[in-house]
This record gives structure tokens, sequence and C-alpha cells, in this order.
């Protein structure tokens, strides 16, 4: 275990060191969160600080103090007479004029001057000139003031929920999200770990290593070295995907729970283990990057399977087919990732799967080392499927 | 068979009796050595003669079928990896490391301090010349550089056993005679080493002792001086201007060959070297002539190429 240890250093070391993997790790992410956070903060920046500089020509003679005496913050409003109004509002002095006339409280109409849409939230201006004239209109039917402000009361609604609340986007996005990450950097990993397995065979460095450790040191050194790498990732831009989103969605941070989390690791875990062993032995059987035979490149296939099925199973995760796939090894990662991230899986569904994927993992991780140690030492030719199943019964 | 007991000293490397097959066909068949503090074994045999086969049962990479290989001073018998150093055949470093680290990673697998590795691996990087490559990418280095600092990697750790296989090949002349000192160097400092090599100059140079493999058998094993003895006649070499075909016809030398101005043979069994040089013909115009043991080459050219016939 310490020379794995020695090796997983070493790995690990030599990929901190690669400009691409340190920029796609660290570097992409904080500038993909600088975007997401800078962005709407700068633009939200400026709407604070905004006043908007609205005339209102009056020719009721009565809307104008009520109206400034309800507006007040962001809004700047002046008394003007119609062309001082126009000649500004042109002039780029004022942000828009309000036309009342004469008749407002029967004809409830006014009218707004921008030189864009937009120049002047109509939304709040709206409200406030509607509260103004309705409040005018009751006291010109003799309404006291107190009666007034009683009878303009608005109404507010509460929403009441009957039934639990469906699960909202947060619910669902983000442990799929999470569970997508972790299948992917468990895949990426196990590739990266692939090519760093044939790399070591082709540079002939394999043979010095073999002096010094066993095949089943060097291999699992290798494996833990590309799962730390696996697990780095997948905090950072988890973290920063999570960060990011928040600024748009609210409650992210709080869908995730222990209880999406803990299985969520184990599956990636484990999976990344049994995905790792997998790419190793294929890593150690090939010849060079560029071959492998079809069968081996399909037995690597093995464990993205239920990715293209994921639409399917996000449908309906309880299927029957769905939940059998979950109980086979190779597939267990990748099924048992989606379907607990989008509906709930009993605890007990969760802990046979995990068993079995365990016990498929201790055996695979003892064949693995037979394997390797015979793919490492043989040069010049891609292993067949039958030589790397002859060296795992030697 | 028994392994050579001349040796006064405790055997580093024991080889008993072992055999190793794959798919059916034996690549190494009951080969039985030792290796002992101080000597230098040459291991010799054609391509596909099981060489590599039998080095990789020494370091523990792949196992015998059958028989044992020991390492007596070990209690149990088992070779401690931090006690061996190897030079492969099959070249190869990382080429994205830098050398230095390179070094000191290599060290650490073989249980060295990091500390320590990195002064050792400085003091024999400057001792290759190499000091000021020591922060460069192996990349960047020639191959006959690369191939000094895969030598260090394997002696790095001072090892008490070393297996060079090929240590020499691909490196300058320079290069040669400084690697060559220094496997005689570490043998002078007790290192046991077991060298593979097809030159057998260099085997000549540096071993006390042979084994010879072919077809994964050994066909020979002992001393190099008794071997060449035993091996019969003395060699003849003669550089001429005149007449090589007079040669042929005094029948002076067996298995005569005649390249150009230069002839190679053996003396007939009894023949004095003195009465050889009276029946030299007249006409050759003689330029050079050389009288020894058979050098190693022939004796391997002969044996493995009488078996292949």
């Amino acid at each position: 275990m310490k020379n794995s240890l020695k090796v997983t250093r070493w790995e690990l070391g030599k990929v901190m060191k690669n400009r691409a993997f340190l920029f796609s790790t660290f570097v992409l992410p904080l500038l993909i969160l600088g975007l997401a956070l800078g962005i709407p903060t700068l633009l939200a920046g400026r709407s604070e600080e905004e006043h908007y500089k609205v005339a209102v020509v009056d020719e009721s003679g009565e809307v104008f103090p009520a109206l400034a005496a309800r507006l007040s913050g962001s809004w700047e409003l002046s008394l003007a007479d119609r062309n001082t109004a126009a000649e500004k509002l042109s002039s780029g002095e004022l942000d828009g004029y309000l036309l009342i006339g004469p008749a407002v409280y029967d004809q409830g109409a006014v009218e707004l001057y921008m030189r864009e849409s937009g120049d002047v939230p109509t939304r709040e201006l709206g409200e406030a000139l509607s509260q103004v004239v309705i409040e005018g209109r009751l006291a010109r039917a003799g309404y006291p003031l107190e009666e007034i402000a009683r009878l303009t009361q608005p109404v507010v609604l509460y929403p009441r929920l009957t039934e639990e609340a469906p699960k909202s986007i947060a619910d669902f996005a983000v442990p799929f999200g999470l569970s997508m990450l972790l299948i992917i950097a468990a895949l990426t990993c196990g590739g990266l770990l692939m090519y760093s397995v044939i790399t070591e065979k082709t540079s002939r460095t394999v043979e010095i290593m073999l002096s010094s450790l066993s095949a089943q040191e060097l291999m699992v050194g290798k494996i833990l070295s590309y799962g730390a790498l696996g697990l780095l990732q997948v905090v950072i831009w988890g973290g920063v995907g999570l960060a990011a989103a928040s600024r748009f969605v609210s409650g992210l941070f709080g869908a995730i729970s222990l209880a999406t989390l803990v299985p969520a690791i184990l599956y990636f875990l484990f999976g990344y283990l049994l995905i790792a062993t997998i790419y190793a032995v294929m890593g150690a059987g090939m010849k060079d990057v560029q071959s492998g035979s079809q069968a081996t490149g399909w037995i690597s296939m093995i464990p993205v399977i239920p990715l293209w099925l994921t639409s399917l199973i996000i449908e309906d995760s309880n299927a029957l087919w769905v939940r059998i796939m979950g109980y086979i090894p190779p597939l267990t990662p990748a099924t048992m990732l989606m379907r607990t991230a989008i509906g709930s899986v009993p605890a007990w569904e969760i802990a046979i799967t995990l068993a079995l994927l365990t016990l498929f993992d201790y055996a695979m991780v003892r064949l693995a080392a037979r394997v390797f140690r015979m793919g490492m030492l043989m040069y010049g030719k891609s292993a067949t499927l039958k030589e790397l199943w002859r060296w795992a019964r030697a | 068979m028994r392994v050579a007991e001349n040796m006064g000293e405790k055997a580093i490397l024991q080889v008993e009796e072992v055999t190793k097959r794959y798919n059916g066909t034996v690549a190494v068949d009951r080969v039985s050595f030792a290796v002992h503090p101080g000597e230098i074994l040459g291991y010799l045999g054609p391509n596909g003669a099981g060489k590599t086969t039998t080095i990789r049962m020494i370091l523990g990479i792949i196992e015998p079928d059958q028989g044992r290989i020991l390492f007596p001073e070990n209690p149990d018998g088992e070779l401690r990896k931090e006690q061996v150093g190897y030079l492969p055949e099959e070249r190869g470093l990382y080429g994205d490391a830098r050398v230095l680290d390179l070094l000191v990673y290599l060290a650490g697998l073989k249980g060295m301090a990091s500390g320590e590795a990195r002064r050792e691996a400085l003091s024999w990087l400057s001792r290759f010349d190499l000091g000021e490559w020591a922060h460069k990418k192996v990349e960047q280095l020639s191959k006959g550089m690369q191939q000094k600092v895969q030598f260090l990697a394997a002696i790095i750790h001072r090892p008490q056993f070393l297996v060079l296989d090929e240590p020499v090949a691909g490196l300058d002349p320079v290069n040669q005679d400084l690697v060559q000192s220094l496997i005689r160097e570490l043998a002078q400092g007790g290192t046991a080493v077991l060298l593979s090599s097809h030159q057998m100059n260099l085997v000549e140079e540096l071993c006390d002792r042979i084994f010879l493999i072919h077809r994964g058998k050994q066909v020979l094993y002992g001393k190099l001086a008794e071997i060449q003895a035993g091996f019969g006649e003395d060699f003849v070499t003669i550089r001429f201007r005149g007449n090589g075909e007079l040669l042929k016809k005094t029948g002076a030398l067996v298995g005569l060959r005649i390249e150009g101005d230069r002839a190679e043979g053996r003396l007939p069994p009894g023949t004095e070297p003195e009465a050889f040089l009276r029946s030299l013909p007249e006409g050759l115009g003689i330029r050079e002539i050389s009288i020894r043991k058979p050098p190693l080459h022939e004796i391997f050219v002969a044996i493995v190429g009488e078996s292949e016939q």
C-alpha cells in the first residue's frame, strides 16, 4: 500500500502540473462563476442607483401632489407645462412625462410619453396613478379620508396547499446534475487512467516499475490517483455550478440532502473503482493509444449503457427493467445514480445494489491485477479477449 | 543440476531448476545458476532463448512454473525489491517528467528517503555529465542521455544485485567506457551483476563467468577462460596483402573463412602455433596475424549456429 500511495502522489503531481488540467479544473470554473455572478450584479447595480426623471403635466390640477407623495425613492417627479416637458424629454433631461387631462377622474386615462419603451417602468407608475385617481374619485363622492383608506385597502392572496408540494426544479435538477457529474467524472477519470496505463506501457517504463513494486500496487496507485482527481473535479465543478445557478434559482443548496449525497458518493466511488479496473485492464491489453480491438472497446462501453437510456430512465425510473439494470454491477453506478436522483429509491435497494457492486469490485480488482501484469508485459500487439480471459484464470 | 560451487562466498542469487511455460511452449527449461557478491555473470543467448523470461522470474515480475529462485541472504529466501536494480532492454522513462524528480521517485519506490535520493541523484548526474539537465524534462534529452539516466535509476539506491540488459547499446564509445568502468566499480564494491548482452566483446571484458542459454536450456556455464580453453583450438586471424587462396591450399586452418584481405580459422587439433606459422605459404604477404583463445563471439556462433542446423 505504501508503494501504491507513492505512485498516487507521483501521478497526482504529474497531472497537477498539466496546464490543461489546471485550466479546466480551477481557472475555467472560476471564470464561469465570475461571469454568472458578475454580470447580473453589474446589471442590478445600475438599476438600483438610477432615478427616473418624470415631469407631470397635470391639467386636472389635483393629481400631482398625491402622486409625488406616493412615488418617492427612485422617482424624481416635477410639474411642468406640456411644451417644456416635451423639450426636456427630447433633450434627454427627462426620461418621460405624464399627460394628465382635466377629466382624468371620469376618463380614467393618462398618457405617458417616453423616447423608447422601457425608459420608465410603467407598472409601478400605473399602480400609483390608479390608486391616486381612485382615492380622488372617492373623495369627490364625499367619503372621509379614513374611510377612503379602508375602502381602497388591497386584497392579499395567501396560497394554501392541500397536498405535499411537488418536487421543484431544484429538488430534481440538483441531485440529477450531481449524478450526471459523478458519472461523467468516473468515466472521464477512467479514460484518463486507461491513457496513463497505455502510456506507461508504450514508453516501456513499466519494466522498471515492476522491478520496484507489484503490478497490483501499481494498478491500485494509479486507480487511487485518478479517483482523487475525479472527486476534486466533482467538488469544484459541482460547487461552482451550484453557486452560479443559485444566483438565478433559489433553494438549490437546500435540495442537497445527506440522504441523496451519501448514496451518490458511494455509487461514485465503487462505480469509479469498477470502471477504473475495467479500463486499466483494457489499457494494459492495448498495444498503443490508437489500437484496442473492437471487442475490448465494447467492454469499455458497458458502464456507459445507462447513459444512452437516460430519457427512458427519467420517464419511469422505477420501471422493472430499470430496477433490474441497477442490480447488474457494471450498470449499477450510472443506473442507480440516476434513479436516486429522479425518484425515491427504497433504502434496501440501495443497500443491496451497493453490496453487490462492492463484491463485484473486489473480484474485479483481484482478476484485474493478474491480467494487468500480463498485459503490461506484452508488447507489439493488442490482447484478444481470449488472452485476457486466459490471464485472468492463470 | 547443481550450480557451480567454485565461488568462495555465499551466492546472492541462486536459480534452481527453474522452468517456465507459455501456452504449452517451454520458454525456460530447468535452468540453474548462481550469482555471487562482486561477480559479473554474463547471461547470454540468441533472441528468444529465454533470457528476458529468466530475468523477469528473478525479479518476481512473473512466477516460475517449477524450480526455485532464492536470495539466500534473506531469511525467507525472497527477493526484496530494494535489493535489486534493473536496467531492462526495453528502454523507457516518463518523457514529461523532470530528470531529477523522476530519479527521486524511482529511488523512493526502492525505499530511499527523498532527501538522500535527491543528493545521490545530483551527485550521479554530475558524474555522468548531466548535472545541468537535472531540471529538464526527460523528453528534452538525447537518446544517449536518457539511457544514462535510466542506468542511474537502476543503481541510485546502491543495490546488492544488479540486472543489466544490454547496458551499453546505443551509447557512444566514450559513454560505453564510462558505463563499463562503472559496472566494474560496482562489482568491485561487492555488487553482484547479471549482465545480459549480445555484445560479446563487452562480456569478454567484464564477465568472470558466463551462462549461455539456448531454446530455454543451459548450453554453457562456467568461467570464461575455462570455457574458452575447453572450446579447443586456438583462433587465428590473418590480414594479408597477397593471394589468400594460397591459405586454402595449405589446409593449415580449420573452418577457414576469407573475406577481402582477412582470413579467419582455427588451428587443427594438436597443432602448435610455431608449427602453424612455419606452414604459412610464401606470397601471402602477411600484414598482421593473431593467434588467441577462441573469442566468445565464435563460441556463441558455433554453438548456436550448430544447433540451428
